[in-house]
């Protein structure tokens, strides 16, 4: 597979280009981090002291070779601002994100999926043009447009769903799943929206094609053509796009966070960001970046096995 | 009134809607400020729910919402045009040059281009704007610079077949210089399709900005944006959700009416629409003279009159035009005719698979298969007869067999469909019928995908796939067009074998008279939807009637000429049969054409040998 390991190199590539660009970044912004801890009124002497503690007196490069070794081994840092474990803060915040992040993609499929080919199955008829106008509207609804309104309809006038108090898993997947369902709602409903797009014309494009057309010459019922022929080379452009919606619902979801107070990366790395806590906001963006790489890796490699084209196309080119 | 008409013709009705949308925005977001800049507090009438003196009511001031939905347009629409404008100028930038370069180049920005996509922007632009200031202009340029990734991305994407198209190559060759070419070549060629993106970059930016001013690092607080609305009515949604409601709706209104703009944009004018022609008088016109096939007894498959048109925005395409055929068991005709002729169309209209719309229903025509109609049976016996019975090899074994699926596979469900076997005798089976079609190394072939396969090979597999389920008759078309010479003939001499061994009843389709000489027992020549001459192959080879068979008999290189060009080129292309019939449909290209020819329709006439063309009739008849 050495398609594939020039994919890993690239990936790889990514995740350092990510890290890199980041630190350096944080680093050129002014405001010094020994005079965040040691506060206004300190000392020259003060300052060098703990510049001396945490490393900064060193140059950059330095610093970022110590930061990448240590990230390696699974030890993000300690914040200078709280002195907190910035790998541990993480782990505490992660499970939620990673788990908002499966459930709206869950979401959105189960409802992508088979709309779409519904949908495909009569193209330009009118199931066809309520579905493809129905998943316009969605996509048009920004996702904090559609979390207030879910909020103000489910939360507060119907009240079946909690507003803002979110249940951790460890206690009761029932309660958990519940303080969930609006949150993935506002996140999944759109999506689903663009899933549908993206399925729908691969799948109308695909119905068009010539081994199609053989299929439909040998026989089979146009249920059966869509279902078993179709939808398998379709369903692998649809996986492709799935798997680049990673890092934004890891890190992006911040409003959605926000607006139902869920303990997130997104708001991890806001609250970080606003208060210039470095070492924090190094290591969540890291964490997203290698979520995404990794959750890019499986969708290529589920790519590689299932399609035999892409596993052509990147054995004989040199891409 | 009646440019309005056309107008709805071209937007549709929705379009319309969406065109008023923009023209009201674009009134607001210019003039709005002229009557809004003092919006007066009233806290008497503080949240206030949509009324008449105060249509989307009052917030939590007092202040008239409407009035501040109009003054908040205006920044809304500024940062939605200029974040766009900077995003396409810099993606385009991008786009091009990794498309234009490529190699190195191309990777490189490629993996920032990942990168991008593998980093928490939303997040980060944030803390740009709270770091560098909440300001109008902050909030523009860091939208703007994250929106440029994403077009890069298409830019690319779109220039890159472009890149290697022949007059990109040719202006390379005559060394003009990259940024003209790339100037007049390549934007030109991308511009369409970006401008219907832009447009949804506009709506897309415009609720980033919305979410910036909710999550509080947005515009500054004394500058209205729709967002900015959103996010402080959020603090008294129980009671007045209107606050937040109405500016989301003016969002959500406003990307959605740019996004149908843009698709509609995107799909491009669409044609003038043309009256249809009057099809009667034509079929009636053609069925005459040709009479009903007569039928024999050993006939398996017999074409009556057959009529294909296509309904176009231009009229109906005449693609097949009232064709007899008759189809004796164990008998080969051979179909021959350039592409465009119909032969095509004729094959899978036998089968009907060509779907209406937009094949025009209730033409005239049938195909008796068995004393049966296939054209008025329910598509449930159809299928019974589709590779049962009938089955059909395609043109290109390059796309004509599932890339997703091994072949023996592919075999086997034919077979399993149709003969009710188990999957592992289908199995089984598919393993004979590689070996009899004579694919080398059959069992390790079975678990083969097409990609691996050479094209020889893959047409062996079509032809396996058609005969899993043990059919009668086989319909080819152009089986072996896409393949060298050398395994053009392979592959005849396995169909003539197939044809013997199994008694297949074949027709069989191509554009070149020299490969059916020895091997059709009949053959029907095909123009313009028509066929125009038939008789057996010897007489036709030997006594051609008609001038375009003639041509297309001179057209064949002979082995003992030193080049294999064609000799006689016939000039000019097939007509497109649209709009009426008048004359004869050879006679811009016919070398023999009289004046006749022009107003005339010869007919199909003759008894064995049947020729279409008015100098014969005299002769024939
Ligand atoms: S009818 Fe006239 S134009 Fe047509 S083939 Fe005969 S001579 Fe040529």
């Amino acid at each position: 597979m050495r398609g594939l390991g020039q994919r890993l190199l690239q990936m790889l590539s990514v995740l350092l280009l990510v890290a890199a660009g980041t630190f350096f970044l944080l680093d050129l912004m002014p405001g010094n981090p020994a005079i965040a801890i040691l506060g206004t009124s300190a000392t020259a002497e003060g300052i060098a002291k703990v510049e001396a503690e945490l490393g900064l007196d060193k140059p950059s490069v330095e610093r970022f070779w110590t930061w990448g070794t240590n990230a390696i081994r699974g030890d993000l840092g300690v914040s200078y601002r709280d002195g907190e474990n910035v790998a541990s803060a993480i782990r505490q915040r992660f499970p939620t994100s990673f788990e908002i992040l499966i459930l709206t993609q869950l979401l959105a499929l189960s409802i992508a999926v088979p709309t779409a080919l519904y949908a495909a199955s009569k193209p330009g008829k009118r199931r066809d043009r309520l579905l493809t106008t129905t998943s316009f509207g969605l996509i048009a609804i920004p996702q904090f447009v559609m979390a207030l309104t879910l909020l103000i309809i489910f939360a507060k006038q119907l009240q079946w769903f909690p507003a803002a108090d979110f249940v951790p898993l460890e206690e009761g997947i029932i309660r958990n799943l519940r303080s969930l369902v609006l949150p993935v709602l506002s996140l999944g409903l759109p999506l689903s929206g663009i899933y549908f797009q993206v399925l729908r014309n691969d799948l109308i494009v695909t119905m068009t094609s010539d081994h199609i057309m053989r299929t439909r010459a040998s026989g089979f019922s146009e249920r059966v053509v869509l279902l078993k022929y179709a939808l398998r080379s379709s369903s692998l452009t649809l996986l492709a796009v799935v798997g680049l919606n990673t890092a934004g619902l890891l890190g992006g979801v911040l409003i959605i966070e926000q607006i139902y107070s869920l303990p997130g990366l997104g708001r991890f790395l806001f609250d970080a960001a606003t208060r210039r806590d470095i070492v924090k906001v190094e290591g969540a963006v890291l964490v997203i970046a290698v979520t995404y790489v990794a959750v890019n890796l499986i969708v290529d490699i589920l790519l590689r096995v299932f399609d035999p084209r892409v596993r052509a196309a990147s054995l004989g080119t040199s891409r | 009134m009646k440019s309005l008409r056309s107008f709805k013709q071209r937007w549709g009705m929705l379009g319309l809607f969406a065109i008023a949308w923009l023209v009201i925005l674009g009134v607001c977001a210019l003039f709005g400020n002229l009557f809004t800049e003092n919006l007066d507090q009233d806290l008497k009438n503080r949240l206030q729910a949509p009324s008449f003196s105060h249509p989307f009511g009052t917030n939590n001031l007092g202040v008239d919402m409407l009035g501040l939905s109009i003054k908040g347009a205006r920044i809304s629409v500024l940062v939605g045009l200029a974040a766009t404008a900077i995003g396409f100028i810099g993606g385009s930038l991008v786009g091009l040059t990794a498309a234009y370069w490529r190699g190195r180049v191309d990777r490189v920005i490629l993996t920032f281009l990942d990168a991008s996509a593998a980093f928490p922007s939303f997040v980060a632009s944030i803390s740009v704007v709270l770091f560098f200031g909440k300001s109008v202009r902050n909030v523009i340029l860091v939208i703007g610079i994250l929106t440029i990734p994403v077009i890069a991305r298409i830019v690319r994407a779109a220039s890159l077949p472009l890149v290697e198209r022949d007059f990109v190559l040719a202006a390379r060759m005559q060394g003009s210089k990259h940024l003209q070419i790339i100037l007049r070549e390549l934007v030109p060629n991308v511009i369409r399709p970006l401008l219907g993106f832009a447009m949804i970059t506009v709506g897309i930016t415009i609720s980033v900005e919305g979410g910036l001013s909710f999550i509080g690092a947005g515009v500054p607080d004394n500058i209205v944006t729709w967002g900015q609305l959103i996010a402080s009515g959020r603090a008294t949604v129980q009671d007045s959700p209107h606050l937040v409601l109405i500016p989301s709706s003016l969002i959500f209104g406003t990307i959605l009416v740019l996004n149908t703009l843009s698709s509609k944009w995107q799909r491009g004018r669409p044609f003038p629409i043309v009256k249809e022609p009057a099809i009667e008088s034509v079929i009636s016109e053609s069925t005459t003279g040709i009479g009903p096939a007569i039928m024999s007894s050993d006939a398996i498959l017999t074409i009556e009159n057959l009529h294909t048109y296509f309904s176009t925005p231009f009229g109906s395409l005449r693609a097949v035009d009232g064709v007899s055929l008759q189809l004796r068991r164990g008998q080969m005709i051979a179909l021959v005719g350039e592409s465009g002729s119909g032969k095509t169309m004729l094959a899978r209209s036998i089968l009907g698979l060509i779907p209406s719309p937009p094949r025009v229903a209730g033409l005239p025509g049938a195909v008796i298969f068995k004393g049966q109609d296939l054209l008025s049976m329910s598509t449930d016996d159809l299928r019974k007869v589709r590779g049962r019975q009938i089955a059909m090899i395609f043109q290109d074994p390059m796309t004509s067999l599932n890339p997703v699926m091994r072949v023996g596979r592919q075999i086997a469900d034919t077979a399993v469909l149709h003969l009710g076997l188990s999957k592992k005798e289908a199995k089984k089976r598919a393993l004979e019928l590689l070996i009899e079609v004579g694919v080398p190394d059959a069992q390790r072939r079975m678990r083969a995908w097409p990609h691996e396969l050479s094209g020889g090979l893959r047409q062996r597999i079509g032809i396996a796939i058609a005969l899993a389920a043990e059919p009668e008759v086989l319909i080819a078309d152009e089986p072996t067009s896409a393949l060298d010479v050398t395994i053009q003939q392979q592959l005849l001499d396995l169909l003539d074998r197939l044809r013997h061994v199994r008694g297949l009843s074949v027709l069989f389709i191509t554009h070149d008279m020299g490969i059916v000489a020895s091997r059709a027992d009949e053959v029907a020549v095909m123009y313009s939807g028509r066929i125009v001459e038939q008789g057996t192959t010897h007489e036709v080879f030997t006594n051609p009637r008609m001038p375009y068979t003639k041509a297309l008999l001179a057209s064949i290189p002979r082995i003992d000429q030193v080049s294999h060009k064609k000799l006689a080129v016939i000039g000019g292309i097939p007509p497109i049969a649209i709009g009426p019939r008048i004359g004869c449909a050879f006679a811009p290209r016919c070398p023999d054409v009289v004046d006749r020819c022009r107003t005339e329709i010869p007919l199909l006439v003759g008894d064995k040998h049947k020729s279409a063309c008015l100098l014969n009739v005299v002769g024939v008849a």
